[in-house]
């Protein structure tokens, strides 16, 4: 069997506020396999944004391993762990931050400019990146001439574009309508079914069962990780009834 | 990141918000400008000194009544009625290294020809200062000895005089009154242009000195006695003779101070270079410290930048930005806003150069140190400045960041 693009095992975080200590994780296992699309759950406050976290090595965790392909990054310094959130990992947010007055194109062409990509390949890879989210038309576009759904398309885009590991999505469709939302899906879906390594957080029930593995967690611990049946977004598309404006 | 991307990157940050950009900037483009400006109008007005040290004349030593201390205060040099003409033949006779010699006496006066009049100096000399003070006669002759004995009514104008006054007449044997003394014009003086303290030169009229005292000033005594050395190495020889005569003549006890000064065209000069030179290294110095303050304007700037994109910057570092391409990012930035600043200022220091002679007059002079020097100086404080508020954006933790509204 293949390394699994995840492997945390007992990981504990704990957040030391002074006074009170808030143990935000408190032991956590969890293997994630290439090729899956999770879905993470769970109430605020349960610990699903710490764990995100820790996934997109955006932080440390207190204890216990994070192996990352095989590789553990729960000892790294800030510019190794910057060095894997740049080539390993695609993180695509609720807000879409996308930096504006920039194009789609320059929005996209930004996580290489932090690795070693000739300015060519740049463009290349961006209008590539950005053609398989369906957005080849809208590249010099800036954000705020953008639909949310756009942008958010863009934001995919760029996660995609330096070929990572896995995909990272914090409540990706937070900020969109539902049909919006369900076209996002479709996407997220359309990657999957290519082979890409997909983890997303969200809290809604409907968003999460378009996913192949739903994983929901309480205080600081896995509740439940279980297989899912996945719906298809493309077939609930085809049912919603055809906008009619824009 | 390569310096091509971090300048890309610059230029993106400060076309998004170009007022914000072009005041901050402001600073350093008044202090690089005035640094410019103000070097150019010293070193214009250090080469006029020197370009005219020369056309002061030939060898030239001068005496002053000299700043005679009475009661602890000095009395202004000219108040003071020490030198005489007796003076100057005693000079002559007992220096050997001065060729020659004239006593100056000055006078301002109203001068009237016809219906035009006019405010000038009237300068009582003998014919001699020609030589001294290295002029020509353009068209007729200097008064002669004999002239100036019998303290004869003539002069020579200078050519600001005659365009005042005679405008297209031919002044020579014309009569032109002087304080209402009628003066006979037999000669009219090439044109010498600006003094190095900026004096006109030709807004003169020269007569004998013994006419000035007796018609015009009633005084007995010397504005000053100019000589001339009889080559550049003895100028200081001659100083030291016409002090030895002059402190004989005026009965000066060993140890007590001169009543007079004697000064040579090359001491004069020197002091006029201190002086300028002085004048110039404090105006930089103001200068420099408007570009400092310029650069506590960027600092300023760039620490609210920094607070008004921490977003942008948790975004760059969940994309895999390292704290070293956050801090180049916004040293990046702050230096290519005071290097822009710096060549704006440079190009409005050189326009400042260039317009000064024609609209006040003075000299100037560009030269590339001081634009070289303060390109990098405003370069220098960009990354001086913008080190602080590059730390602090480096600093961020990306989570806290990307939650920052």
């Amino acid at each position: 069997m293949a390394d699994p693009v995840v492997h945390v095992e007992g990981i504990e975080k704990i957040y030391d506020l002074g006074e009170v200590k808030v143990h935000a994780l408190r032991g956590v296992t969890v293997s994630i396999q290439p090729g899956e699309f999770v879905a993470i759950m769970g109430a605020s406050g349960s610990g699903k944004s710490t764990f995100m976290n820790m996934l997109g090595c955006l932080d440390r965790p207190t204890r216990g391993r994070y192996l990352l392909e095989g590789k553990d990054v729960s000892k790294m310094s800030r510019d190794e762990l910057a060095a894997v959130r740049n080539q390993r990992i695609g993180f695509i947010f609720q807000g879409f931050n996308l930096l504006h007055r920039m194009s789609a194109l320059e929005n996209v062409e930004l996580p290489m400019l932090y690795g070693d990509v000739t300015r060519k390949e740049r463009h290349e890879r961006a209008v590539e990146a950005l053609v398989s989210v369906g957005l080849s038309d809208r590249k010099d576009h800036q954000p705020n001439q953008l639909s949310g759904g756009q942008q958010q398309r863009v934001a995919i885009a760029r996660a995609l574009v330096n070929r990572p590991a896995m995909l990272l999505a914090d409540e990706p469709t937070g900020n969109l309508d539902s049909r919006t939302s369900i076209e996002i899906i479709d996407l997220f879906q359309t990657l999957h079914r290519e082979g890409k390594t997909i983890v997303m957080v969200t809290h809604e029930p409907d968003i999460a069962g378009y996913s192949s593995r739903q994983i929901v967690f309480r205080d600081g611990l896995v509740q439940k990780d279980v297989k899912n049946q996945a719906r298809n977004a493309r077939k609930d598309l085809e049912e919603l009834p055809p906008l009619s404006d824009d | 990141m390569n310096p091509a991307t971090i300048l890309r990157t610059a230029l993106w940050s400060l076309g998004r918000n170009k007022v914000r950009t072009g005041l901050t900037m402001l600073g350093i483009i008044i202090g690089v400008a005035s640094v410019v400006g103000m070097v150019s109008l010293g070193q214009g007005a250090l080469a006029a000194v020197e370009e005219r040290i020369a056309a002061m004349g030939l060898n030239v030593v001068t005496v002053t009544p000299g700043s005679k201390r009475q009661g602890g205060h000095h009395a202004g040099a000219g108040s003071v009625t020490t030198l005489i003409f007796e003076d100057v033949p005693a000079i002559l006779r007992e220096c050997p290294s001065v060729l020659v010699a004239s006593p100056i006496v000055r006078s301002g006066a109203q001068i009237v020809f016809q219906n035009k009049n006019h405010s000038t100096t009237v300068q009582g000399a003998a014919p001699e200062f020609l030589t001294i003070q290295d002029r020509k006669l353009r068209d007729g002759a200097i008064f002669d000895q004999d002239q100036v004995r019998s303290g004869a009514k003539v002069c020579v104008i200078g050519e600001t005089v005659l365009k005042e006054l005679f405008g297209s007449v031919n002044p020579i044997g014309e009569v032109l009154r002087i304080k209402k003394i009628p003066f006979l014009v037999v000669g009219i003086l090439e044109s010498k242009g600006q003094s190095s303290t900026g004096q006109d030169q030709d807004d003169l009229v020269v007569a004998p000195w013994t006419t000035v005292q007796r018609k015009l000033t009633g005084t007995t005594y010397l504005n000053s006695i100019v000589t001339s050395a009889r080559n550049e190495s003895l100028l200081d020889s001659a100083r030291d003779e016409i002090k030895t005569v002059l402190r004989r003549r005026h009965r000066i006890r060993p140890g007590d101070e001169e009543d007079f000064a004697v000064q040579t065209q090359t001491e004069v000069a020197a002091a006029r270079q201190e002086t300028t030179r002085f004048m110039m290294t404090l105006v930089v110095v103001v200068a420099l410290v408007a570009l400092l303050v310029g650069g506590i304007g960027v600092m300023n700037i760039m620490l609210v930048t920094v607070l008004e994109r921490t977003r942008e910057i948790g975004i760059r570092m969940a994309l895999g930005a390292r704290p070293t391409h956050v801090l180049l990012q916004f040293l990046g930035e702050a230096t290519v806003l005071t290097s822009l600043g710096g060549t704006i200022g440079i190009a409005l220091g050189m326009g400042f150069s260039f317009v000064i002679p024609h609209l006040v007059g003075w000299p100037t002079k560009l030269t590339a140190a001081p634009m070289i020097g303060s390109f990098l100086f405003s370069a220098g404080v960009g990354i001086f400045f913008g080190l602080y508020p590059a730390l602090r954006a480096s600093r961020l933790d990306p989570i806290e960041a990307l939650r920052y509204e």
